[in-house]
């Protein structure tokens, strides 16, 4: 509670979308971390150094993007230097030191959150959240710039792809709708498709991201009662769930969604 | 070459520390052996060194991940490329691939968990194994500290590895723990290379105080006063959290908590800053230590009793690796004896969880409640339920229920005493008039060598005079610069010449 009455008094940072972003934040973050603080010992000609991300895929990647990027290391230091100086010049003066002292570099081991939160007297949420729309905000910037950020370009690159490549265009459309907070009535009408095929694009969205919120098309209780009924009928099949349910509230629709989401475990 | 040129060679060093060369020794002449090595002084330096003469790969299994983690890494950071942490961390993807070419590495860290899968044994064993390193040893022994069940079956390991060459490594392990060790590894006729478990460079005091706000204000005053790194334990996350706000509040300046609670990666930025001297005091339960490597830590207090006197001597242990003169400070308040007896007993079940846990899980089918419905039903902590899993895991099949959830009590019973004895020798030290570092030899069945000048407090020793005589320098705090200059400085060798 105390967390949202922090925020009452501190803005909310523009460009946080954690639904599109939510897969791919935490990887580029891990990703961009590591290559800074690689390139920061390289470029100070230290070449012995404890790794600030300990997940071997993101070493490896590092690794990789290293071995094939055609740059000298001071070049593509510089290069990084200025895209990330280009961006955070557009942002708050907030965020521009919240972003640059939680990063590691050769000199100086990266802030904690609790750390920055006493440095700035401000709440450690308030603090992580404006971190993260700080780093929503890039990512997005590279992807809509590639040109002006190729180095952080690369570093989104196929993260991206991972989360939503899964998705047909037309469910990509839908989900971009959904974000802008549209009814999904509202989302057939507008793209003159039926409601079913917009229900069908939501089910698609909740089968590659299981975190996807449901709770504003099933409540919390009709959930609890589906999966009571999967698991009663030991069957994913929608008749016998929906009959067992004997509740004409109930749509095929919202016994999907539950199954999707539960992704098979129930 | 000799093995004084091979260590220079590998490691820089030019003389071996107490108990390395006989190891490595006994070791190259081809026999299974058991080193205990004080804490702190380099015992994987005992199977580093051998396996640039041996050739071959070096298997080594570690208790805690982290820790596994934290040997990985610092032999990678000094260079050596060829090293494997296999374990629980990794994904499935990544396992499946690292051990599809387990030849390529010469140093494969495995946890004990690993070791159990057929697959896992399967792929090991078609590797030419110079060397099985069991790290931590005493975790084999039920009646040594730390006990981990699943220690317990690297003696049938071995034997499915062909009895490769072992080595087995502690630095805490009475004669009867030594014993235990070899007969559970089928290592009977083993080596032993036994150092003293005397840490010389550390000086030994405890305080004592009427009530916690003395004691408190005792640590603020030592925070203070100690000059250079220093670790601070507490049994408890909560305190461990509120005494560094307490401190931070105080004035003390570069201090920070650590602990299991934390996220991994505001947990990794903490023990770095530590290692680099970013942060000068780190306030942590026992989570930290182990497998960090920070060889200039001056003094090591206790905000709390540990529960043995083999885990005093374990975290004490992480003051003065580097060989110069450190301090271990326990501060003991009438009445602190309640929480690690506490803990102690948080580790063992009841003998109504135990009937209700074990009549439920012998159930059939249909009643049969998931494992976390149990623990929250019976409210079991990870260890009376980890307690209670293993044992039943380990005798289901040989007698009946009713015979077991009776033996099980009887043994409940037996390690309760058991903790309650052990603690009471660490209490003993603490309550003893006699001189405390040949005390803690004498609970490890030892005679103190020679008179140390620089003892403990029943030897007039105290902190004051102590850091008095510490040379150490004050370390700079390390401020991060304004955003744009700390970028700059970060990624461009010389900011000054360097213009946008
Ligand atoms: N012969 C040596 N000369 C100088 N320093 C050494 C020597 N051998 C090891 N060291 C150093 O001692 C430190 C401790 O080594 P190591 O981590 O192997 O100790 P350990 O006995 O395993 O400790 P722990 O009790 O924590 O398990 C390391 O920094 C290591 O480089
Ligand atoms: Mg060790
Ligand atoms: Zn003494």
């Amino acid at each position: 509670m105390h967390l949202l009455e922090s925020f009452k008094h501190c803005p909310l940072p523009k460009d946080l979308n954690g639904i599109r972003f939510r897969d791919s934040t935490v990887p580029f973050w891990e990703r961009l971390s590591l290559l800074i603080q690689t390139l920061s010992h390289i470029v100070h000609s230290e070449n012995r150094f404890y790794p600030i991300q300990r997940n071997l895929q993101v070493q490896g990647w590092v690794k990789h993007f290293l071995a094939v990027n055609q740059k000298n290391r001071n070049e593509l230091a510089e290069c990084l230097l200025s895209e990330l100086t280009g961006y955070l010049e557009t942002r708050e003066p907030l965020e521009q030191n919240i972003f640059v002292w939680r990063l590691t570099g050769n000199r100086r081991i990266g802030s904690t959150y609790p750390q920055l939160a006493g440095e700035l007297k401000l709440d450690e949420g308030y603090i992580r959240y404006v971190f993260l729309g700080t780093l929503h905000g890039l990512i997005k910037a590279s992807m809509e710039e590639p040109a002006r950020y190729s180095i952080l370009r690369g570093v989104v690159k196929d993260l991206h792809k991972e989360s939503e490549r899964q998705l047909t265009q037309s469910t990509k459309v839908t989900l971009d709708y959904v974000l802008k907070g549209m009814e999904l009535e509202e989302i057939a009408g507008f793209r003159r498709l039926k409601l079913n095929t917009i229900e069908d694009h939501i089910v698609e969205i909740v089968l590659t991201d299981s975190s996807f919120p449901i709770d504003s098309y099933v409540s919390a209780e009709a959930q609890q009662r589906i999966a009571e009924a999967v698991k009663s009928c030991s069957t994913r099949q929608l008749t016998p769930i929906k009959r067992a349910l004997e509740d004409d509230e109930i749509s095929f629709f919202q016994i999907r969604l539950v199954l999707a989401k539960s992704g098979g475990i129930i | 070459m000799n093995l004084e040129e091979t260590l220079y060679r590998h490691f820089g060093f030019s003389t071996f520390r107490p108990g390395q060369k006989e190891v490595i020794t006994s070791l190259l002449e081809g026999n299974h052996t058991l080193g205990m090595l004080p804490t702190g002084t380099g015992k994987s330096l005992c199977y580093q060194l051998p396996a640039y003469l041996l050739k071959k790969h070096v298997i080594i299994v570690s208790p805690l991940l982290s820790l596994m983690e934290d040997q990985a890494e610092q032999l990678k950071v000094r260079g050596e490329k060829s090293v494997l942490a296999l374990n629980s961390f990794l994904t499935p993807r990544q396992k499946q691939s690292a051990l599809s070419q387990l030849n390529r590495y010469r140093f494969i860290f495995l946890s004990p968990e690993m070791l159990m899968l057929d697959q896992v044994i399967t792929e090991v064993k078609k590797l030419d194994i110079g060397l099985f390193v069991i790290d931590e040893a005493h975790c084999i022994s039920q009646w040594g500290y730390d006990f981990r069940p699943d220690y317990l079956h690297l003696g049938s390991v071995r034997e499915r590895l062909n009895n490769p060459l072992t080595v087995a490594l502690t630095a805490t392990a009475t004669e009867a723990v030594r014993t235990d060790i070899k007969s559970k590894l089928n290592l009977r006729e083993a080596n032993e290379v036994v150092s003293s478990v005397d840490r010389s460079n550390i000086a030994y005091i405890v305080e004592n105080f009427s009530n916690y706000e003395t004691k408190l204000t005792r640590l603020l005053e030592l925070a203070k006063e100690i000059k250079g790194s220093a670790i601070i334990y507490f049994s408890s996350k909560k305190t461990t959290e509120n005494v560094t706000q307490y401190l931070q509040e105080n004035g003390v300046k570069s201090i920070d908590f650590y602990h299991g609670g934390m996220e991994q990666e505001q947990r990794k930025l903490i023990q770095q800053q530590f290692i680099t001297g970013q942060l000068r005091i780190i306030c942590a339960t026992s989570a930290f230590g182990m497998g960090v490597n920070k060889e200039e830590v001056r003094a090591v207090v206790h905000f709390h009793l540990p529960v043995s006197m083999e885990s005093y001597v374990q975290e004490v242990g992480r003051a003065g690796r580097d060989g110069k003169q450190s301090m271990a400070v326990l501060l003991y308040c009438e009445g602190d004896e309640g929480l690690p007896l506490r803990l102690l007993d948080q580790q063992i079940p009841e003998d109504n969880q135990i009937e209700g846990v074990c009549t439920m899980m012998s159930e059939q089918n249909e009643n049969r409640q998931s494992p976390e419905v149990l623990r929250q039903h019976y409210s079991l902590s990870e260890g009376q339920w980890n307690f209670i899993q293993h044992y039943v895991k380990e005798h289901q099949e040989q007698v009946e229920m009713s015979v077991m959830i009776e033996q099980l009590k009887q043994y409940s019973k037996t390690r309760r005493q058991y903790n309650i004895n052990r603690f009471a020798g660490l209490f003993n030290w603490l309550k003893t008039n006699q001189c405390r570092r040949t005390a803690i030899l004498q609970y490890f069945e030892e005679d103190l060598l020679k008179p140390n000048l620089i003892c403990c407090d029943r030897c007039g020793v105290n902190v004051k005079e102590l850091t008095e005589n510490l040379k150490e320098s004050i370390l700079n705090p390390v401020h991060p610069f304004e955003w744009k200059q700390e970028l700059t400085a970060m990624l461009v060798k010389d900011p000054e010449l360097y213009e946008k």
